[in-house]
């Protein structure tokens, strides 16, 4: 309807231009001037009438969109997705809490073998460093301060393979 | 100003038949449209059932997930707990080892002590990171048979049926393996 109005508005304008234009080649005063002005004035009203319909869809579109999206199918099929999500979430979720018990297990195991590699080390060091100082006198002084080091050194990093290495070394020191 | 007027009702005349048509057709097919009408609340309500029921048998289905993932998170940490308990006691049975030897061969050098102590550590170890069953069992064994041959030595030296001051067949499968 709103077209047709506008539509018919254009038509009027372009009528009443073309009036005007009849009335100005017939050298007619004043009567073209008032025609050309009603057909601008007709023009821009179709316009105006055509851009308000355009305006009023634009609002209708927006409405049913509005309308579409609260209505319950809609409202179901989120509900469910929202829901299909949730279970998912969930298998994800059990998989990362396994893994972070599984993670700390391995730390707890760690801990009790760094504890246990920590107390029979020292006692071992302990061997070594009797046996070494055993050899005192009969090593020359760079090469005890140098096992002496390397004794601390491997003590600290509790490298087990280090101290027997070690130990077997200064054996054979002393055995020669 | 006849052919403008003629004109005028011709075009009138066109819009009426275009305007009369439209209602002809209108009315033929008015109970069609009521019937695609019908069909499309019918299949709207349909499909909203349909999600209704969807919905809560997916809500029905979570419930069960997450007991399931509840319970068995719950026998997951029991037997890690179990697992950590259980290094725990070969730690101890490895330092008892480790004090049997020394108790049996006094004589015997503290490194050789730790060496054995520290190898059977290592199969302990390798025995527990292992994620293959069958090799988990093939060095479960390893560690065992470690295990029994010292105490085997020490009850021997013990005894003194044996007759030398070291764990031969513990140092035979030291070099072994």
């Amino acid at each position: 309807m709103i077209i047709r109005i506008a539509l018919g508005l254009v038509a009027s304008a372009f009528l009443a231009l073309f009036i005007g234009k009849l009335l100005l080649w017939r050298h007619i005063p004043l009567l073209p001037e008032l025609a050309t002005r009603l057909g601008i004035t007709l023009l821009l009203l179709g316009f105006g009438v055509l851009l308000c319909g355009g305006l009023v869809m634009l609002g209708r579109l927006v409405c049913r969109a509005i309308t579409g999206y609260f209505s319950a199918p809609q409202r179901q099929l989120r509900r469910l997705l929202f829901t299909a999500n949730y279970q998912e979430n969930l298998k994800q979720r059990f998989y990362w809490r396994k893994m972070k018990v599984a993670i700390t297990n391995d730390a707890k195991r760690e801990r009790l073998l760094v504890a246990d590699n920590r107390r029979h080390i020292k006692s071992l060091s302990k061997a070594v460093r009797r046996d070494l100082s055993a050899l005192k006198r009969q090593l020359p002084k760079t090469a005890y301060r140098q096992l002496q080091q390397e004794l601390d050194s491997y003590r600290q990093e509790l490298n087990a393979d280090a101290l027997l290495a070690l130990q077997l070394k200064i054996a054979n020191l002393g055995t020669r | 100003m006849t052919l403008l007027k003629n004109w005028a009702l011709q075009l009138t005349y066109i819009w009426h038949s275009v305007k009369e048509a439209h209602l002809h057709w209108q009315t033929a097919t008015h109970p069609q449209q009521t019937q695609l009408r019908h069909a499309q609340l019918l299949a709207e309500q349909d499909l909203q059932a349909e999600l209704k029921k969807k919905t809560v048998q997916l809500e029905q289905d979570i419930a069960l997930l997450k007991t399931r993932h509840e319970s068995e998170l719950g026998i997951y940490k029991a037997r890690c707990q179990q697992d950590i308990k259980d290094y725990q006691q070969y730690l101890k049975a490895l330092a008892q080892l480790k004090t049997s030897i020394k108790a049996s061969y006094p004589a015997l050098p503290e490194a050789v002590v730790f060496g054995i102590h520290h190898h059977a550590k290592q199969l302990l170890n390798r025995m527990w990171e292992c994620e293959d069953f069958a090799q988990k069992m093939h060095y479960e064994m390893q560690l065992l048979t470690f295990m029994t041959t010292v105490h085997e030595d020490a009850q021997l030296h013990l005894e003194g049926k044996d007759g030398g001051m070291l764990p031969e067949k513990t140092l035979g499968l030291l070099r072994q393996e």
